[in-house]
């Protein structure tokens, strides 16, 4: 009994596969009819599904196929020829093929229902006049299609589409293996400790003057890093995995809207972290609904307007800087920004004076906000109450970001960014009570330095709850160490505090923690199932000296606490909270070079930030260079190219921090003597009056000039000074604007 | 005559021991994160190659009162999921027949109940013989701050 339950399992995972296959080539097939390759792959594909259903009397699935190869044989035969009505009947059935799979996977019986309607519409359709009666064959298995294309939740090895209806018969085909996404994990997680055991090798190695020693340390080291390589790409894979879907979501959605639309995809091929490809297919079926439903016109209208009838979908995926770039392009109306206004007035979203004053990029802010929905009605398809808030939440969750530009007339460009993967999390390193917490990035939108014993202390008391007065909001605070039920030794009179401001779901809260210590990259690993009650941490890893450091999960604290409800209480007027994204805020790094304090670049310029090793450091003619992620890195010293940088010939610390960041597809890490802080400030530049050498102009920060660095002046001056080894006096000519 | 092997430790005044065959190593001086809000027998998590795992005080689990359970740890396997015993000093492994293993009195009521097995004589002493899964299980259960042994606990799915 065990053995047919294994090759019913099998059956359904070949069924699975095959339904989903067929999907994408109907619409395919409608697209280009006369496809004969293609036609004989759906033909061959439900006549295995036929043949298998007969083997295990399955016979709703058996008589539902037959009636969908009759009208096929028909199509192959050139005896009929697929249009709407047919690949609409083909679909639908196809539907019913995929439920019945899975009542049969859940239950291993088949589920009850009466298919004769549509068996009766399908044979219609294929105009014959008698049916032969149902053959049950199991001998008839013809051609068993390898597994090729994994299930869902299985990485496969084996590149599928190839294989996949190609290999009926003769050819040898190696049977790919399939791997329990556990043992990878698993695999993973010995190959990052594989990494963290040669890191401790290696200074021993170095002191060491044993030759056979150290050539075998550097053996070592070279597979470990090459086995962590290969352990990331075993987790990536690509993403046509879940754009397989999308032609029929495309061509459902459009025919529904009475709309003309044609799906191009382009980069299907680019690879992602599996989690992450499961956590942005809903928001990508989102925002493929919400272009076809409220940008592209009907196809009257996009005839009056000069376009074409057909309207075009590109989605297109990319590598770019170690992120993966999705974009989502529509060729439609675009957004209607005064619509857009008076929706935001409408929903009480912004006062009307201040609407009128924002321009195009901050109207597509409001788009974000929660409540925001253009649409007068709701239609079933893009208007589920799911709002553009929940797509940019979904992707910001995963460390990823998105942009919206649009024309009006022209069309709408989704721009979304995605981290490769998600095992590594940039998290802000912090001490309360002497343990270590680690907050991951992406949920800080500042970090506050205060004084809690001095008498101006920003701190008011708001019915109960301790809340600080930041710049025009109110804050409400919550300490870590009380959260975490921690004892911390008494405060100084002096002693300053930082608070940390964290969003929860729109609210802003902040937690105070006792020190904030410094940014890295980290490796979550799971707390396990003897923890897992604990809502307080989100996870925990390993630090370098291999400590375990837990990871706080600011929505559970936050949950935790009650704050959301005694704010609920008594709210506080936290209106700028809807103002935010109007002021537009930049993050920007604060970090200081030998002879000026606060200099500031903008938080996406900068990909990583490094300590670098002295000894690393490397020369190739007069430029300083480092071998650095496989790539060549000139370092640049920023002290001798910014106005108010001291000379000094080399740093005193042998292990500076160095900024990296791209420009013009090169590496360029830039050597400062501090990194001090990350924070928000508003994105307004004051000029400076008299130009300054490497500066683009100043911030006004709590009342603090905030000097921030014109990359692109200073990677010029470093390059012209590179081919002249002579310091540009003027160097405006090469800029480009 | 099935025999079997038990590592044998000390809690305080007793004398334990857990089935050998769930054993992975014993550790000297691992170095342990508190996890705050954790049930107070939970010590915090422990870092074993890579692999986190919850360090649990047998002092505070068994209500040893003499104990410190500082320095040593046994890591076990117990069903799939790892677990750290900390304990105050490790002895041999010793092989016992499994009929001369003493039931427990019916009187034990619940976290010691579940957690014993049953002992075995030694010379001048006995062998209390700790059920791995148990203790896996109970530590499990987050609510465990207030003393367990007096109310039903939750079979693990």
């Amino acid at each position: 009994m065990e053995n047919h339950d294994e090759i019913l399992a099998e059956f359904i995972l070949e069924a699975r596969e095959i339904i989903d296959r067929l999907d994408v080539d109907f619409v395919r097939l409608e697209e280009d009819p006369g496809d004969q390759a293609l036609i004989g792959n759906i033909f061959r594909g439900l006549h295995t599904l036929k043949g298998s259903s007969g083997f295990f009397s399955l016979k709703r699935l058996e008589k539902l196929s037959h009636a969908g190869e009759s009208l096929l044989g028909k199509i192959r035969a050139g005896q009929a020829k697929l249009d709407f009505d047919k690949s609409t009947s083909l679909l639908e059935m196809n539907d019913i093929l995929r439920q019945i799979i899975e009542g049969v996977e859940a239950s291993h019986v088949e589920p009850a229902g009466d298919d004769q309607e549509l068996i009766n519409a399908l044979l219609g359709l294929s105009q014959s006049e008698k049916v032969s009666p149902v053959e049950i064959n199991a001998a008839a298995v013809e051609g068993e299609v390898p597994d090729a294309q994994i299930q869902e939740g299985f990485v496969d090895v084996v590149d599928p589409p190839e294989i996949a209806f190609t290999s009926t018969s003769g050819q040898e085909v190696v049977v790919p293996v399939k791997i329990n996404p556990e043992v990878l994990d698993k695999l993973m997680n010995i190959a990052s400790e594989m990494v963290l055991a040669r890191n401790r090798l290696l200074p021993f190695s170095q002191q060491s003057s044993d030759k056979l020693f150290t050539s075998a340390v550097r053996s070592i080291d070279l597979l470990t890093l090459e086995l962590q390589e290969r352990m990331m790409k075993m987790r990536m894979q690509p993403i046509f995995h879940i754009w397989d879907k999308f032609p029929r979501l495309v061509r459902d959605v459009a025919a529904e809207c009475g709309k003309k639309v044609r799906l191009l995809q382009e980069g299907a091929e680019t690879e992602l972290d599996r989690i992450l490809l499961d956590s942005i297919r809903d928001p990508l079926v989102h925002l493929i609904r919400n272009s076809i439903d409220h940008s592209i016109e009907s196809p009257e209208v996009r005839l009056e307007k000069g376009k074409s009838e057909l309207a075009y979908l590109v989605l297109r995926a990319a590598h770019q800087n170690g992120t993966v770039i999705v974009e989502v392009i529509d060729d439609g109306a675009g957004i209607d920004y005064e619509r857009v206004r008076q929706r935001a007035i409408y929903r009480g979203l912004i006062s009307v004076e201040k609407a009128h004053a924002l321009n195009h990029k901050e109207l597509i802010d409001l788009i974000f906000l929660p409540g925001f929905s253009t649409r007068e009605t709701v239609t079933n398809l893009s208007g589920r109450g799911v709002g553009m808030d929940v797509v940019k939440n979904n992707i910001e969750n995963i460390g990823g970001s998105i942009e919206i530009t649009s024309i009006p007339n022209e069309g709408t460009h989704v721009k979304l960014k995605i981290p490769l993967t998600l095992a590594i999390l940039p998290t802000l390193f912090v001490r309360c009570a002497d343990e270590i917490f680690l907050i991951p990035q992406n949920r800080i939108l500042e970090l506050v330095r205060f004084a809690p014993n001095q008498p101006n202390n920003g701190i008011e008391d708001f019915y109960g709850t301790p809340t600080f007065r930041l710049r025009d909001k109110l804050i409400p605070l919550l300490f870590l160490n009380e959260q975490l039920n921690l004892t911390s030794a008494p405060l100084k009179s002096n002693q300053k505090l930082f608070i940390a401001v964290l969003n929860f779901n729109g609210t802003l809260f902040g937690l105070v923690v006792e020190e904030v210590l410094n940014i890295q990259d980290i490796v979550i690993k799971p707390l396990g199932d003897l923890l897992r009650d604990m809502s307080n941490f989100a996870g925990a890893t390993i630090m370098g000296n291999g400590e375990v450091a837990l990871i706080l999960d600011v929505d559970g604290i936050a949950r935790k606490s009650g704050l959301i409800e005694r704010l609920q209480a008594n709210p506080i007027r936290q209106e700028e909270r809807y103002a935010t994204p109007v002021i537009e805020m930049i993050s920007v790094l604060l970090f200081e070079i030998p002879g000026l304090h606060k200099i500031a670049l903008p938080l996406d310029a900068i990909d990583h930030i490094i300590k670098l090793d002295s000894e690393k450091i490397q020369q190739n003619g007069s430029r300083e260079v480092v071998y650095f992620n496989e790539q060549l890195m000139d370092l640049v010293r920023l002290n001798q190219y910014v106005s108010g940088g001291a000379r000094e010939p080399q740093m005193h610390h042998s292990r500076p921090p160095v900024l990296t960041c791209q420009y013009r597809d090169r590496l360029y890490g830039l050597v400062v003597k501090q990194v001090t802080d990350i924070i928000k400030v508003p994105a307004k530049l004051h000029e400076l009056s008299t130009s300054q050498r490497g500066l683009r102009g100043c911030i006004i920060y709590n009342d603090q000039v905030i000097n921030v660095l014109d990359l692109e002046e200073v990677l010029i001056m470093h390059n012209i000074q590179e081919e002249s080894s002579e310091y540009p006096q003027v160097i405006d000519v090469y800029l480009p604007n | 005559m099935m025999e079997r092997s038990f590592l044998v430790f000390h809690v305080g005044a007793f004398t334990l021991g857990v089935a050998a065959e769930e054993l992975i190593e014993v550790n000297r001086n691992l170095g342990y994160t508190k996890v705050p809000g954790s049930p107070k027998m939970i010590r915090g998590i422990l870092n074993l190659r890579g692999l986190l795992m919850p360090a649990v005080d047998m002092g505070a689990y068994l209500d040893i009162p003499d104990s410190t359970c500082k320095s040593f740890s046994i890591i076990l396997k117990v069903q799939e999921n790892h677990i750290a015993l900390m304990v105050d000093s490790i002895g041999d492994i010793m092989g016992f027949h499994i009929q001369e293993l003493i039931l427990p009195p019916a009187h034990l009521s619940g976290q010691f109940q579940e957690a014993i097995e049953g002992a075995f004589k030694l010379p001048d002493s006995l062998l209390i013989i700790l059920d791995a899964k148990a203790i896996s299980r109970n530590a499990q259960n987050a609510n465990g701050t207030t003393p367990l042994g007096f109310h039903p606990l939750p079979l693990s799915p």
